[in-house]
């Protein structure tokens, strides 16, 4: 006896093509959202609301190359929806590693008053309460006040006087250790540090704003990249769906307009008209002798859409800065990073 | 010497120098809040203390005794891990179980010396290690998801080393 399954395939043969209108309009309706006008208007109104760069990637997934029988060359775009996968995937990682022991928050508390800034975060990786715990404004007011040191370059905003707030009390105290911190100041120091950040690494960021100014007689431009990622742990009201209040956005302890951002600078000779790449995602990037063999070249290709999956599509924005005296990847927390606060102590400074 | 008897959780009964019991400033507080003299026979229950962990505490307060009170905190100091005793070294070679009970005890007790070391030495057996190590060393259950601990990772690469 055939299954239902396949009585009701074979019915359905009777049947002309299915248009995407009769179906869209079909009174039978099943596992499908119901098609209301009233739906539509309020996902239109909350994609209105929202500015360019808080609306999610259209192309939020990845562009497969299928090749066709006559050997034709056409990208589909499937989306990567890691929730989706199969069941037994999702299972194992839930419950990685179930044993064990829990400890209550007063021991990670206790402990983390010993804790040193590098090893912070290895103490919030431990485990969910000890993380709890780092992302509390006493943990990051107490890590501040330990290794507090008076030195010269601390600018103003990361002085003691002005961190009582709790909001964005995070970033502050991490900018500040990398002016205060022996280990991290060095770390920025080091030239082993300089020659590992390669603006390769920048390949994928999306460029969220860029700008140039003159300084001493060269050309600065500056490139912020973020690269995308995805808030899964509750650092506060962040991951509620419910809209903060303004009292609950004030504590933000991790509030950091700047979280997964990058700046490349890039010091060059002359002044560069750079075409238009903001909300485009950055493909390739190539750093060669310039003609001199004396400064470097550095080429950006730019794209958004299927081109940024697509090296070699013309429709690629292409940046070429030439000569190049010089270029930094500054990460967000590091001293140079030109933020809203310190630009200005930037450009004094140099 | 006058003698106090403490009760540990699990109903063992301690007998201990008055003095040495007032190490702890829990206990010191409770005798004078609740005026008990020296002579009375009160048992006083540590009902977060196990006898196990309660032998360690005691052997621990026995040998520090003479010690001068510990300094205050001063939060606005960096807090030094590498000046642990060698006689504490010791007393605190035991399975990372243990160490976390005292730690435990010594904040209920409220034992500044005892929760200082326990701590220090804690906090360097966490020092350098990747977190996975971590909780293999004191047996942690790891309550992330993979794709969670990748963030925690990634939002702190501002630490890690380079």
């Amino acid at each position: 006896m055939p299954n239902k399954k396949s009585v009701k395939h074979r019915s359905l043969k009777t049947f002309g093509d299915i248009t995407l209108n009769d179906f869209a309009n079909s009174a039978v309706s099943k596992n499908r959202p119901k098609k209301s006008s009233e739906s539509v208007t309020k996902v239109l109104k909350h994609f209105q609301e929202k500015s360019w760069d808080e609306k999610p990637d259209e192309f939020d997934g990845q562009f497969i190359e299928e090749e066709d029988e006559e050997g034709n060359i056409t990208y589909v775009l499937r989306k990567v929806e890691p929730r989706r996968r199969k069941k037994t995937v999702s299972n194992s990682e839930e419950v990685k590693e179930v044993s064990g022991k829990d400890y209550p928050i007063d021991i990670w508390f206790l402990l983390s008053e010993y804790i040193r800034p590098e090893d912070v975060g290895r103490f919030a990786g431990i485990c969910k309460t000890s993380f709890e715990v780092v992302c509390t404004a006493k943990f990051w007011f107490r890590l501040y006040k330990r290794y507090y040191t008076s030195v010269s370059t601390l600018p103003e905003q990361l002085q003691p006087e002005c961190l009582v707030r709790k909001y964005g009390l995070r970033p502050s105290v991490i900018r500040a250790l990398y002016h205060m911190y022996p280990l991290f100041v060095n770390q920025i120091k080091s030239p082993q540090l300089t020659a590992e950040q390669h603006p390769d690494i920048l390949k994928r960021r999306l460029c969220e704003c860029l700008w140039h100014q003159k300084h001493k007689g060269h050309w600065l431009f500056y490139f912020k990249m973020r690269e995308k990622r995805d808030n899964l742990l509750n650092h506060s009201y962040r991951i509620n769906t419910k809209k903060p209040d303004l009292l609950e956005i004030l504590d933000d302890v991790s509030a950091n307009v700047d979280e997964n951002c990058c700046i490349l600078q890039v010091t060059c000779k002359d002044f560069i008209a750079i075409p238009p790449v903001l909300g485009q995602v950055l493909i390739s990037v190539s750093v060669t002798l310039s003609n001199g063999m004396r400064y470097n070249r550095l080429q950006l290709d730019f794209g958004s859409g299927i081109s940024a999956y697509r090296p070699s599509d013309s429709n690629c924005t292409s940046i070429i800065l030439d000569p190049v005296v010089n270029y930094k990847v500054l990460d967000w927390w590091h001293p140079q990073y030109p933020y809203s606060q310190n630009i200005q102590n930037l450009l004094n400074s140099d | 010497m006058p003698n106090i008897k403490l009760q540990s959780s699990d109903g063992e009964t301690f007998e201990v120098d008055v003095e040495i019991a007032k190490c702890s400033v829990t206990i010191k507080t409770m005798l004078e809040d609740l005026g008990m003299d020296d002579e009375e026979e009160e048992v006083v229950p540590l009902p977060n203390v196990n006898s196990a962990i309660l032998r360690k505490v005691i052997h621990w307060a026995t040998y520090h005794k003479d010690d001068p009170p510990p300094p205050e905190d001063d939060e606005n100091k960096e807090k030094r891990t590498d000046d642990i005793s060698s006689w504490d070294a010791d007393f605190l070679k035991v399975d990372q179980g243990t160490l976390f009970e005292l730690i435990l005890a010594a904040n209920y007790l409220d034992i500044k010396g005892l929760l200082d070391v326990t701590c220090k030495t804690v906090a360097n057996m966490i020092k350098g290690k990747a977190p996975e190590e971590i909780r293999k060393t004191f047996n942690i259950k790891n309550d992330f998801t993979a794709s969670e601990e990748e963030q925690v990772r990634k939002e702190n690469e501002w630490c890690e080393e380079k």
